[in-house]
């Protein structure tokens, strides 16, 4: 089993008013695939996605990736989980202003002292079409090349799972499909599992399979 | 109305901006109001004070006494304008008390209306004037009872005579700075003083004429000075008004107030780079507004207009908030003053005072800031719509005139803070190398060290991943660390530099302790010479530089006649303009030797020829190099003095480095033996190093059988000299210490304006796993490396200053004290890393999810 999920409660509390997100949620992926999760805003997809990031924690449930209790780490622990397990794309990109291209895909290699970091940067960057881009700073790129690099980050490491958070939201539809075919097939090659939350139908077909996160649970379509 | 609406709903919706920078103003223009609030009160307290420091409506005073015909003079010209004129003779001698114990004192021979304005107060009102003059009565201050374990009605001998201690002097009005004289003084009948046989020839004496105007030319007297100038030719007798004793008391305060209006110059010029940093930052939140506003129809005119309004308030707030401040210090300031100078009254803060820190204010804040505005309210509206996250400085050649405002303003600022064309500007100098060695060259290191190192290492190492990524950040983000380092390496520097002067001086006046000597004696008549001589080998003590003094003035220079300087009433003349005016208006003690002495090295010309024999031919001059720059003396010119009204001309052949801290017998000018051997002469000399036992002993020997010489400590003095420097250094110190605060709020408001991306950089690296310990790490790496340039900057360039301030003034080179330096870099260390935890405490533990939002 890659992933179990395991009656996941997750709920904030607004104005001294506890609102419940996710409430006994189940999943379980047991080989190599792609699984979008479909939902309205604010139903509690990205909350969702940081809990299986390691980002935040459930009020109740536990999460298992590999064997590993994640629910039960220390922060950090959590810290090492993420650097070895998992690969984050977000909507925004979240860059590193100040580094370059490289550098922001190197710096998870560099964390996790993996060796020849610099070499594996550019083969991810290779990978994604931006070879050329390498030394340019975030603000030098176009918004859809700032996307392939987050993509690049994410897969350097060849992390197991790859959590993307509407990847493809901040772009237009025509660099928005190039970014999503780039990563099913990066995911495909190097047999990670891709988990995507979107709330586009017609990206989700493309997934293996589809869930639809609705009334605070997970079910699949 | 519009702009108006805008400016200050922009204000009030940016309270993190305007609190930053109302504080970081207010902190820089602390130094200025406080400093211009002291020299302010100074002056308004001296002046209230001035007819009771002078005594009298005018005053003529010389080192010699008045020939007939010049006591003549004044008297035609003053019977119809004066009430009364005295007369008041000031000299140095030593005092004798009944079981032999002497020190040297200043006596002041006054006549039974002394003074004509203030009082001399005694304790328990034990005499007043009318018992000075008939018995043989003084008075003395409480500092001479207890050297000499005197009682009132005690004997003490002064020259031949002796006194009975009458009254001990509680408060003299015609005294200022208290503890800085020579020696303490004592009081004595004018009709007294004739008996002690202390006024022979060249005695260091000065005799004042006192006089009291009558009530309608009181309002005149600087027609009075002019009228007398006219009278009294001598350039080297001195005519002096009330204003004019002020400004002689107030002289020393107004160096230092010169000096700490420097320190909080660069106080104000870092909160300046603080305040322009913050304005940027505020500018790049305000670009989209900028961009509506213009894409709306507002003129760039009217958009500039809404920011400077805000600098305008900005400016005003944080003024008052200072001038509020300092008005609440006023008492401690009060009793600085009281416990130096003795001056003590209701302190004020004037309106000028207010309204001068404001223009100074907004001026600072205006020149930096205006720049970084107008380059970006320039900007095409599609850019500015992008906002500030893509704006990129880009700084041109033609940015230079954009800042030569900035220059022009900062170096008036500094030539009327100092009031001195040389040090204002030797300061602005200073301060401009720096700012452009860290602002261009920094830069130009970062990007080298960018292409060399940080973008082809890898930080796989365990160490080198926090450092690599700290080395990354700071190299990166150029403005930011820039601003940083100037701030911090200025504010290290002047602490530093302060620290270095004091030592310098220290070492200076401490260094030879073994050779340096620790009696100087002066008066000693030509009589005298030979038996003194005699006395030192019968009791063993060995007499240095026995050294001729002849008193003379200047008659011309190069054939021209040397004139009183007559500028003496200008409103603002600089410190120079003032010493070579005081140099000019003095008499002149010549001197004649085989050479240069062994505290003396000839620096340009050549030795003197010989013996002076060839009477058809001017003499010879050795000129010190200071004094011949004051006068403009070059090697040939030729000098005439008249020495007891006989010509005597001179040819300078030679300037000469004099090391004045040796405290040995030296002279500006020195002409060569058989010129002026036979002018009536005084001698001084020194006496080698003794234990302070030895010193008494001797001390009171020579008194015992020489009672007009006069014998100075040079021990005390160097103690008096160092404590004056503490007291100096202690203000500049704080002063010094109010810009390292600044450098310190600049860092922290920096930090705090980069929280929201150090936040979100923080944010990322956990998500690819770093943990909070290593993001601590990472950060104070960041913070170390700040404070390690910042100290090596600044302390690298305060042992520069230091070397450079000790040749020029010690002609030699200083020591670097490393102690201090340490401390200074600990401390820096320590507040930058408190800084860095302190604002990084709040996104180590905060959840990455809330990070990224």
């Amino acid at each position: 089993m890659i992933l179990e999920v395991d009656k996941v409660v997750k709920g904030y509390t607004q104005a001294s008013k506890k609102l419940d997100v996710l409430d006994g949620l189940d999943l379980q992926i047991e080989r190599p695939k792609s699984i979008a999760i479909l939902g309205k805003s604010g139903s509690g997809k990205s909350t969702f996605l940081s809990l299986l990031g390691g980002l935040d924690r459930p009020d109740e449930g536990k999460i298992v990736v590999n064997g590993q209790n994640i629910t039960a780490m220390k922060e950090s622990e959590l810290a090492k989980y993420r650097a070895e397990n998992i690969g984050i794309v977000f909507q925004q990109f979240h860059l590193m202003k100040t580094f370059t291209a490289l550098e922001n895909v190197m710096l998870p290699l560099e964390i996790l002292k993996k060796e020849n970091p610099r070499e594996k940067a550019m083969k991810a960057l290779e990978q994604v079409g931006l070879a050329d881009r390498a030394n340019h700073f975030p603000h030098q790129l176009s918004g859809g090349e700032c996307q392939r690099v987050a993509v690049a980050r994410a897969i350097a490491p060849e992390p197991k799972i790859i959590l993307a958070d509407e990847p493809s939201g901040n772009l237009d539809t025509e660099t928005g499909e190039s970014v999503m075919n780039m990563i099913f097939e990066l995911c495909q090659r190097r047999e990670s599992v891709l988990i995507l939350v979107t709330h586009d139908t017609d990206l989700a077909r493309s997934c293996d399979q589809i869930y639809e996160l609705s009334s605070k649970k997970l079910k699949a379509i | 109305m519009t702009v108006l609406k805008i400016a200050f709903r922009d204000l009030v919706n940016s309270r993190g901006f305007t609190a930053l920078f109302l504080f970081n103003l207010f902190l820089g223009i602390c130094g200025f109001v406080t400093l211009h609030s002291f020299r302010d009160n100074v002056n308004s307290l001296l002046d209230q004070r001035s007819k009771q420091l002078l005594s009298a409506d005018v005053a003529v005073s010389g080192r010699r006494t008045l020939t007939k015909e010049e006591t003549q003079g004044i008297n035609d010209y003053l019977k119809d304008k004066a009430v009364e004129v005295m007369d008041s003779i000031e000299v140095y001698s030593m005092s004798k008390s009944k079981d032999k114990r002497s020190r040297l004192v200043q006596i002041k021979a006054v006549e039974k209306s002394f003074p004509f304005y203030g009082e001399v107060k005694l304790e328990k009102d034990t005499s007043d004037m009318e018992g000075l003059q008939k018995k043989s009565h003084i008075w003395v201050e409480p500092q001479l009872m207890a050297q000499m374990k005197l009682e009132l009605g005690d004997p003490l001998s002064l020259g031949d005579k002796t006194f009975k201690v009458m009254g001990v002097i509680e408060n003299d009005t015609s005294t200022s700075l208290r503890g800085i004289g020579l020696a303490p003084k004592v009081y004595v009948g004018l009709s007294n003083l004739k008996e002690t046989n202390l006024i022979s020839f060249g005695s260091v004496s000065t005799n004042v004429k006192l006089v009291k105007l009558l009530p309608e030319w009181e309002k005149k007297a600087e027609q009075v000075k002019l009228e007398l100038g006219k009278i009294l030719k001598d350039p080297g007798l001195r005519i002096r008004l009330p204003k004019d004793a002020s400004e002689q008391v107030g002289r020393i305060l107004n160096y230092l107030s010169d000096y700490l209006g420097l320190v909080g110059l660069v106080a104000l010029f870092l909160s300046g780079i603080g305040s322009g940093y913050l304005f940027q930052n505020f500018l790049f939140e305000k670009l989209e507004d900028i961009g509506i506003l213009k894409s709306l129809g507002m003129s760039l005119g009217q958009i500039s207009m809404i920011y400077f309004l805000q600098l305008g308030v900005l400016s005003l707030a944080s003024v008052l908030g200072a001038n509020v401040f300092v008005w609440s210090i006023l008492p401690l300031i009060g009793d600085a003053l009281s416990t130096w100078t003795g001056m003590s009254g209701e302190l004020k803060l004037g309106w000028e005072t207010v309204y001068l820190s404001y223009l100074v204010a907004f001026g600072a804040s205006l020149f930096i800031c205006a720049p970084i505005l107008l380059k970006m309210v320039g900007r095409k509206i599609q850019n500015l719509f992008q906002g500030g996250q893509f704006f990129r400085w880009e700084f041109e050649k033609r940015d230079l005139l954009l800042y030569a405002p900035l220059a022009l303003f900062m170096w008036g600022l500094a030539v009327a803070q100092a009031h001195s064309f040389k040090i204002g500007t030797f300061f602005t100098l200073v301060l401009f190398i720096v700012v452009i060695i860290v602002s261009l060259g920094f830069p130009v290191l970062f990007s080298f060290m960018d292409k060399r190192w940080l973008t082809k290492k890898n930080l796989t190492r365990p160490l080198s991943l926090s450092w690599g990524l700290a080395a990354r950040y700071f190299s990166r983000d150029r403005l930011s660390s820039t601003l940083t380092i100037c701030a911090l390496a200025i504010g290290v520097m002047l602490l530093s530099l302060i620290g270095q002067l004091e030592t310098s001086l220290r070492e200076e006046l401490e260094q030879d302790v073994g050779r340096k000597p620790d009696l100087f004696l002066f008066d000693i008549q030509e009589y005298q010479k030979d038996g003194l001589v005699a006395l030192a080998q019968e009791e063993g003590f060995s007499l240095r530089s026995p050294s001729p003094m002849v008193r003379s003035r200047i008659l011309k220079i190069n054939g021209e006649k040397f004139k009183r300087s007559e500028k003496e009433d200008e409103a603002f003349s600089t410190r120079e303009e003032e010493t070579s005016r005081r140099f000019r208006n003095r008499g002149i003690n010549l001197s004649f030797a085989d050479g240069p002495n062994e505290s003396e090295t000839i620096i340009e010309g050549r030795p003197f020829s010989g013996r002076y024999e060839d009477e058809s031919k001017p003499a010879e001059l050795s000129i010190e190099r200071r004094y011949a720059r004051r006068l403009g003396l070059e090697i040939g010119d030729t000098v005439t003095f008249e020495i007891l009204g006989i010509e005597v001309q001179g040819v300078v052949v030679n300037l000469r480095r004099v090391r004045w801290t040796s405290f040995l017998p030296n002279f500006f000018i020195v002409f060569q033996p058989g010129a002026i051997d036979d002018a009536p002469k005084t001698y001084l000399a020194a006496v080698d190093s003794l234990t302070e036992e030895q010193r008494y002993a001797v001390q009171d020997k020579i008194v015992d059988k020489y009672s007009n010489v006069s014998i100075v400590s040079v021990t005390e003095i160097v103690s008096k000299i160092m404590n004056i420097f503490k007291a100096m250094a202690q203000a500049l110190t704080i002063m010094a210490g109010l810009c390292l605060s600044i450098g310190f709020f600049t860092l922290y408001a920096i930090t705090q304006n980069q929280l929201k991306k150090k936040r979100f950089e923080a944010a990322i690296q956990k998500v690819f796993g770093f943990s909070p310990g290593q993001l601590l790490k990472t950060l104070l790496a960041e913070y170390f490396i700040l404070a390690t340039l910042a100290c090596v900057i600044g302390l690298g360039f305060s042992v520069v200053l230091g070397q450079v301030v000790s040749i020029i003034f010690f002609d030699g080179v200083g020591r670097p004290d490393w102690m201090f330096m340490l401390k200074i870099g600990v401390g820096v260390y320590a507040v930058t890393f408190l800084i860095a935890i302190a604002s990084g405490r709040s996104f180590y533990s905060l959840k990455i999810k809330s990070l990224l939002s």
